[in-house]
């Protein structure tokens, strides 16, 4: 007996010693390059799923395509567009982009340049590439562009470098690129599409590193799945000329904590933005010592909670501005963000081209404030401390989100404690993520408040998101992303205009008007923007956290060098 | 688990009926004797005790959060065991996350018991048919990758206390039912249940008067065993986060949560996965000494 | 013995479709198919592009005949195509099975190789120092969190690690996760590199087993010395270690293989919390990950996988058992 406890406790008593001496982990890696100075090494979190631009759905694969292929339009680490694969963007000013009624047309003319096998990349692959695209059979997601364009037109031969492109209707943004998937190799697929169009996904291209030619600054040379993956810089290409960076290789470490200690040791050069998340970017900062950089870049990701407006109580404007007064958003930034990730007044992130802080109504942390507005609206204490109006209704929520999400369920904590204060209680009640964007959301089942993020790119626009024409109900299949369920005629004339608005300044007063009306009637509360996070040791030059819909850390992964 | 079947197996045969009182007084001195055992009792009623005594135990409210002193040490700054993320105080929401995780346990184990106890009965008593038709369905059940079915069904009506407890039971059944069909058939074909049928006794006065009180022991036992199994296995659900969802803390979600802040905070990861072991380490210490205690081929 | 194999192999088959369509159902039944996340997911998706996703991938059928399709592929060999994993789910079961092993077949080798020494030990010096030290850590084995014993062992030798000032002990400092360091050559590099991944997860998932093997070494070899032939034995003058390796052991060890076959399976099932905290990519991860990321395909497929494992394991181990103990008999 007394051997078996003195064993037990001895081993509680280390373990616990172990535990609570305070950590040292100060050991100091050198900040060099892990695999030498001509290669790279990317920890991400994600795999790719393929490498074919036209399946390409997750971040991964795109970050990873953006070396292997060019893109048509690119943009850079300020977010402005330049051409990279064509040799200039159609304007309305040099004619090269024609407005007829509805209908327009754009003209394109591509660098020359060839595939990796040596072939070059002409007008028939983006038609081929197009015409894929539109076929039924083939498992596309999107065809958001596509579904625009009648037709395009190769007006000096297929195999030449200049396009048309006829669109059936006004698409404010078509000058971003030729068509929606570009210029896929048209002799090393079309055999595959030939075959069998529906599995062109399953295909070798875009899976087998032998079979996937791109025309990029680099090309695939191994795909370890569930590994890694590497990529060759191509010598002396037309667009890029020859790369400092001679190998890229991304591992893939679906666990970031893993992927944290890898940087920890050096075997890492860098986390690209699809990796740690922005809390383990903040801790892995305190302890990086000069050993890595981490960097912290405000994006276009909006976090907010949806007011279900069919609630009668939240109907009530007053009612939705007192809510949005009583939490102290501020403090939360800066205890929970460190500040990196700021408080948002309406629905575009502030670094979007359509936003403006002119005329905006903020609304400031002011309990008091709040308080007053719930009076106002006819609440008052009862017994429970919660307020209620003449007819007993009590101001009690349910407060819904994703489950699993650690952020969102702090904030819902927080939001909580604040909205106590005021005598608003708040229930909360979290969902997988199928079946909160599956069921709760999408069909507007949420009782009263609804937490989660829209992805927004610098060409979003409140069109489908806040237009009454998109408020999702059984009539019409549930189509539509205004989930809050709001109407509004002068919004809906504004959002309707700015995403036909081909001039861009235009454009952009047209969503300064929408984010003032949005803060005035708050459909939705704005809590803050999500900053995109990646780490890198200080020697590699010219690594960004640059993270919006197309454009990664990669997008100028030729100029990358180690110093 | 399965050991239990084959160290209960012989179990009272020549008991008298009704059983004695006498039967549970030697078992309750035996296990008095053993002092891992009783160890075992003391440190699961002090959890009980300080679970149920919680907001009269714990130094904060458990919802209380305090931005400001977020990630405090231990034993600094008021906070014995430090703080979280949200600067909740760690020993609060240990000792409210105790309740949910023993609650959790305790009906887990209960329902899955019962379950069992129902099934092994049903079969045993009736035998044929009804015995087939169950057995296989014994079979189906432990012939799952239970812990992926755990995780689906976990995955669409998880989250919530009775959700995590009835999808604990609903597989944690098929033990108990064989050890409760082999009692249940040997103990049928025994003088005193020919004699009780004989007499005219209903089914059901046997099944409850006769059959079950003497099948009794090794039922107690599995139980208590299941009750550490059942805290495990919802602190490995809420571990894939399919479990009892924040802000409801339970130990497996403290655990989950603190994993993300290793790097900086590491006694955030230890606080619950010791209360986990801890408890769980006790019903087991306290089931193994039941065992020895209730069993009769046994002589101190 | 083969009739009796062959009637038990007929048996598994309706259990087997039993359980494949409890999955099938379970799988399909739920709400928020991925194809409808999308929507969600990225708002140029519309509501036209769901449903000729839907079509091409048969989704927008009845669930019975989904199961029938998908069984007559399965028979044919097909397991279909992981929507998150983007491959046939034969080669990423293959891959998945083939870094299982590694653990498994180590973890497996590392429990016997503990526990049946000191099984046998504690049972023969019953009440010693080491059996109490031995059934302590038993009792330990059992009860402790898999995952928290996988943080914490990640913590001591991957974060923590003070011993690593020592340079002798350099090599302690072990990574926290993952399976190989990409870039290591070919060959001894490979497997030393590989080793070093290996050693916390495989003592992680080795500990349940250990457990439990020593407790059932203990308890058989305890019932074993206790009967007839050893005491004839021993009386009859044989020196104690030809008594124990001759006949003791040997009996001792039957009922064993019956518990060892049965945690074959149990091992790989087991490794879905130790694969996760490590992350190795093995069968339990992707049992785990598919089914919290909703790849039906890859899901059915991983769950018929270890139920089926299940099946011809306690076929093994009946067998197993009826090989080594004569008084058994099949027909």
């Amino acid at each position: 007996m007394r051997a078996r406890w003195q064993w037990s406790s001895a081993l509680s008593v280390l373990l616990l010693a172990l535990m609570v001496v305070p950590l040292q982990t100060a050991q100091a890696q050198p900040a060099g390059p892990a695999a030498g100075r001509d290669q790279v090494v990317i920890g991400m979190s994600q795999e790719p799923d393929f490498l074919n631009p036209m399946f390409a759905e997750m971040a991964a694969s795109v970050s990873v395509i953006s070396t292997i292929f060019t893109s048509d339009v690119q943009r850079d680490a300020s977010w402005k567009l330049f051409a990279q694969g064509v040799q200039s963007l159609p304007s309305l000013k040099d004619g090269t982009w024609k407005l007829n009624g509805d209908k327009m047309t754009l003209v394109w003319k591509i660098k020359p340049r060839n595939w990796q096998d040596g072939k070059p990349v002409t007008c028939s692959d983006f038609v081929f590439t197009h015409n894929a695209a539109r076929n039924e059979q083939v498992p596309v997601i999107v065809r958001d562009v596509t579904n625009r364009i009648s037709n395009i037109l190769c007006t000096k031969g297929a195999s030449g470098t200049d396009i048309t492109v006829n669109y059936k209707e006004r698409y404010a943004y078509a000058n971003l690129l030729v068509t929606e998937y570009g210029a896929l190799p048209r002799h090393a697929l079309e055999r595959f599409y030939r075959q069998n169009p529906s599995k062109l996904n399953e295909s070798p291209f875009g899976n087998d590193p032998r079979q996937t030619i791109g025309d990029g600054p680099y090309k695939l040379v191994e795909w370890r799945k569930g590994a890694s993956m590497t990529v060759e810089a191509v010598s002396s290409h037309p667009l890029f000329g020859t790369p400092r960076i001679k190998r890229i290789t991304w591992r893939f470490i679906p666990d970031t904590n893993a992927l944290v200690a890898n940087m920890l040791s050096g075997a890492l050069d860098a986390i690209g933005t699809i990796g740690i998340s922005f809390d383990q970017a903040v801790q892995l900062d305190m302890q990086a010592r000069g050993r890595f950089k981490v960097f912290f870049e405000e994006g276009l990701i909006w976090e907010h909670i949806d007011f279900n407006l069919d609630n009668p109580l939240l109907a009530d404007v007053r009612v939705r501005r007192a809510l949005t007064h009583a939490i102290n958003r501020e403090q939360m930034v800066q205890q929970l963000f460190a500040g990196k990730q700021p408080v948002s007044h309406s629905y575009l992130p502030t670094r979007h081209p359509g936003y403006t802080d002119r005329n905006l109504t903020k609304y400031a942390y002011d309990p008091n404030r709040a308080k007053a507005l719930l009076q106002e609206a006819g609440f008052t204490p009862g017994p429970d401390g919660v307020m209620r109006n003449a007819q007993g209704q009590r101001l009690a929520f349910e407060l819904n989100t994703t489950a699993g999400n650690r952020v969102r369920e702090q904030v819902e904590q927080i939001i909580q404690q604040n909205l106590r204060e005021i005598g608003v209680a708040i229930t909360i009640q979290n969902y997988p993520a199928r079946v909160y964007f599956g069921e709760i959301t999408n069909r507007r089942k949420f009782p009263a408040m609804a937490m989660y993020a829209w992805v927004m790119s610098p060409t979003s626009d409140c069109d489908q998101l806040y237009t009454s024409d998109a408020i999702p109900n059984e009539s019409n299949g549930w189509a539509g992303q205004n989930y809050p369920g709001y109407k509004n005629a002068e919004l809906d004339r504004i959002c309707k205009a700015a995403s036909q608005e081909v001039d861009e300044a235009k454009r952009n007063q047209l969503l300064n008007q929408s984010v003032q009306i949005f803060s005035r009637d708050i459909p939705a509360m704005p809590l803050y923007v999500r900053a995109s996070v990646a780490a890198a040791k200080p020697g590699l030059q010219n690594f960004t956290a640059i993270q919006l819909s197309g454009t990664y850390e990669t997008w100028n992964v030729h100029r990358w060098f180690w110093q | 688990m399965a050991r239990n079947a084959v160290s209960l197996a012989p179990l009272a045969p020549a008991a008298p009926m009704p059983v004695g009182e006498g039967y549970w007084q030697i078992a309750w001195r035996r296990l008095r004797k053993h002092h891992l055992a009783m160890g075992g009792l003391l440190v699961i009623v002090l959890l009980i005790a300080s679970a149920v005594f919680a907001p009269w135990v714990a130094p904060y409210g458990f919802e209380q959060i305090d931005l400001m002193n977020r990630f405090a040490s231990p034993f600094r700054a008021g906070h014995l065991l430090g703080t979280d993320d949200l600067g909740h105080d760690v020993l609060t929401r240990l000792l409210y996350a105790g309740r949910v995780s023993l609650l959790v346990g305790f009906a887990a184990a209960f329902s899955a018991v019962a379950l069992g106890t129902m099934v092994g009965v049903v079969a045993g008593f009736y035998g044929g048919v009804v015995d087939n038709i169950l057995m296989r369905l014994t079979d189906i059940v432990l012939t799952l990758p239970v812990f992926g079915v755990l995780l689906l069904l976990g995955r669409y009506f998880g989250g919530g206390l009775i959700a995590i407890i009835i999808i604990i039971g609903l597989f944690g059944w098929t033990v108990t039912s064989r050890l409760v069909r082999g009692e249940i058939l040997k103990l049928k074909h025994l003088d005193y249940s020919d004699a009780a049928r004989a007499l005219g006794a209903s089914e059901t006065r046997i099944i409850f008067r006769h059959l079950l009180p003497n099948a009794m022991a090794p039922i107690i036992v599995a139980a208590t065993l299941d009750v550490g199994g059942a805290i495990l296995t919802e602190a490995a659900l809420s571990y894939f986060g399919v479990g009892i969802q924040p802000p409801t803390p339970s130990w497996g979600n403290m655990l989950q949560n603190a994993q993300s802040y290793m790097w900086t905070s590491p006694w955030l990861a230890f606080w619950p996965g010791a209360m986990i072991f801890l408890t769980v380490l006790c019903f087991n210490f306290f089931g193994d000494g039941l065992r020895d205690a209730l069993d009769p081929r046994l002589k101190q | 013995m083969q009739r009796y194999i062959f009637r038990r192999l007929l048996q598994m088959i309706p259990i087997a479709l039993g359980i494949s369509v409890l999955m099938f159902a379970l799988l399909t039944l739920a709400p928020g198919d991925p194809v409808d996340l999308l929507i969600a997911s990225d708002p140029r998706v519309r509501p036209q592009d769901v449903a000729r996703l839907k079509r091409i991938y048969g989704l927008d059928q009845p669930i019975h005949v989904r199961y029938v399709k998908w069984l007559g592929r399965t028979m044919q060999g097909d397991l279909g195509f992981s929507r998150t994993y983007k491959e046939p789910v034969t080669h990423l079961l293959r891959d998945r099975i083939g870094n299982s092993l590694w653990l498994t077949v180590t973890a497996f080798f590392l429990a016997l190789l503990v526990a049946i020494p000191v099984g046998i030990y504690s049972a023969l010096r019953q009440y010693s120092a080491l059996d109490y030290a031995a059934t302590t850590f038993t009792f330990f084995g059992v009860s402790i969190p898999v995952f928290w014993f996988g943080i914490m062992m990640i913590y001591l030798f991957a974060v923590w690690h003070p011993w690593t000032a020592v340079p002798a002990l350099a090599w302690l400092a072990l990574p926290p996760g993952g399976i190989s360091t990409p870039g290591v050559p070919d060959g001894l590099p490979f497997y030393l590199d590989r080793l070093r991944y290996m050693v916390l997860p495989s003592v992680v998932l080795a500990l349940l087993s250990m457990a439990t093997f020593t407790r059932y070494t203990r308890s058989s070899m305890l019932e074993v010395i206790r009967q007839d032939y050893v005491r004839t034995a021993r009386s009859k003058g044989l020196g104690e270690r030809a008594v124990i390796n001759k006949h003791a052991l040997r009996n001792a060890l039957i009922p064993l293989v019956t518990i060892i076959a049965l945690s074959i399976s149990g091992l790989f099932a087991g490794a879905p919390i130790t694969e996760t905290v490590f992350a190795w990519p093995g069968v339990g991860r992707l049992l785990v990950d598919s089914v919290i990321g909703g790849d039906y395909v890859a899901a059915q497929a991983v769950l018929m996988f270890l139920a089926v494992l299940v099946l011809v394991f306690n076929l093994v181990a009946d067998v197993g058992y009826a090989l080594l103990d004569p008084r058994i008999r099949y027909d």
